[in-house]
């Protein structure tokens, strides 16, 4: 029996996850979405996302023999992609970014489903903006956990192996985040 | 009474954590069910925002990532905060200056006559007739000067003076 599942569009080998990364560039091709969408949402910027991606993959290249398959490569690679965010937040290259013009590079609108109609999507428009702010509002490890959770779906000893964090210190700040973000979308009307 | 879940409770129940009496709680409370499940849409609109961002810009920027291509990294910077490069720039300027006086001491011996004559005029004139005395003592001498001792054995009256000598 051949040793994989699918995840998605992803297919995982469950036995030996080292054995992934002899074909790297299938496996840049397979993960490539998941590391920009983590990035993207933690440094809200998309040309830096990029730069982090392209980084995260050439981290990933030079230390791929020491990866010894204790754990997914997906939760690999969101370790490298992590520490890539911590690094850069307070770099000079950061601040650059931060500060420099946007022109619609970090911002999430237009909600894709055209079936609904305009009044509901400025609704949901509205919703999906609140929840972005509040994630910017969050403290770094709490935006680390609650996208880890929500928009990476990974579970709890996951994103543990992912910070470096407990899994009760990952659990404290996952419930702090929802809380926070709760309280930005306000009461129903 | 408050009976509705605290906010913890609400978190936990929205990270997918809830416990039996939290789930039981939900399934009787309206308002509640209708909190969770208000804060999940919002939470999964915003996930699928972000994922249709993430599509478009991967449709628009295909084949970016080269994977054996080292990023281009920033100049490493010290610990005080000097990037490389100006060290570069501080120590050539440094080997600079320790080698250009060499190349201005090679250059001075040819300027040292020109400055010689400029000094002053009479110490060249004394110079010209010390030459031309000399000159003319070596024109006038009878034998070779390496057998110029020998003439102390030749009786003076045999040896002839120089011409011009009285």
């Amino acid at each position: 029996m051949k040793p994989g599942t699918t995840s998605g569009f992803i297919a995982v080998n469950m036995e030996n996850p080292a054995l992934e990364l002899d074909d790297f560039d299938r496996l840049v091709e397979q993960y490539r979405a998941r590391v920009l969408r983590f990035l993207f949402a933690s440094v809200r910027d998309l040309d830096l996302a990029e730069t982090l991606t392209q980084d995260c993959f050439w981290n990933a290249y030079k230390s791929r023999k020491a990866f010894r398959g204790d754990c997914s490569v997906n939760t690999w690679l969101m370790r490298i992609a992590v520490n890539l965010v911590r690094n850069h937040v307070g770099t000079r290259r950061f601040q650059f970014w931060k500060k420099a013009p946007r022109v619609d590079s970090g911002e999430i609108h237009d909600w894709p489903d055209r079936s609904i109609s305009p009044e509901e999507r400025a609704a949901v428009n509205e919703q999906v903006q609140a929840v972005w702010d509040a994630t910017k509002i969050l403290s770094a490890k709490q935006r680390t956990v609650f996208l880890l959770r929500f928009l990476e779906d990974l579970d709890i000893r996951e994103i543990a192996q992912s910070t470096g964090l407990t899994e009760s210190a990952v659990n404290v700040h996952l419930f702090r985040a929802v809380h926070h973000i709760r309280k930005r979308l306000g009461r129903p009307q | 009474m408050n009976n509705h879940l605290s906010p913890d409770q609400f978190a936990k129940c929205i990270a997918g954590q809830p416990s039996r009496e939290e789930l039981q709680h939900i399934g009787e409370c309206p308002e509640c069910s209708a909190e969770v499940e208000r804060v999940g849409a919002a939470l999964s609109q915003f996930l699928s925002a972000v994922r249709h961002r993430i599509d478009d810009r991967m449709a628009s920027h295909p084949t970016e990532i080269t994977p054996l291509k080292p990023p281009i990294k920033p100049l490493p910077h010290t610990g005080a905060g000097i990037p490389a490069l100006r060290w570069a720039l501080m120590a050539t300027a440094i080997v600079v200056a320790a080698v250009l006086p060499f190349f201005i001491s090679e250059n001075k011996p040819r300027e040292a006559p020109e400055q010689a004559a400029q000094a002053g005029q009479p110490a060249t004139e004394a110079n010209a007739d010390a030459i031309m005395n000399r000159v003319n003592l070596h024109l006038s001498r009878t034998l070779p000067a390496p057998m110029e001792p020998m003439l102390s054995l030749i009786p003076s009256e045999f040896i002839s003076k120089p011409r011009g000598v009285q």
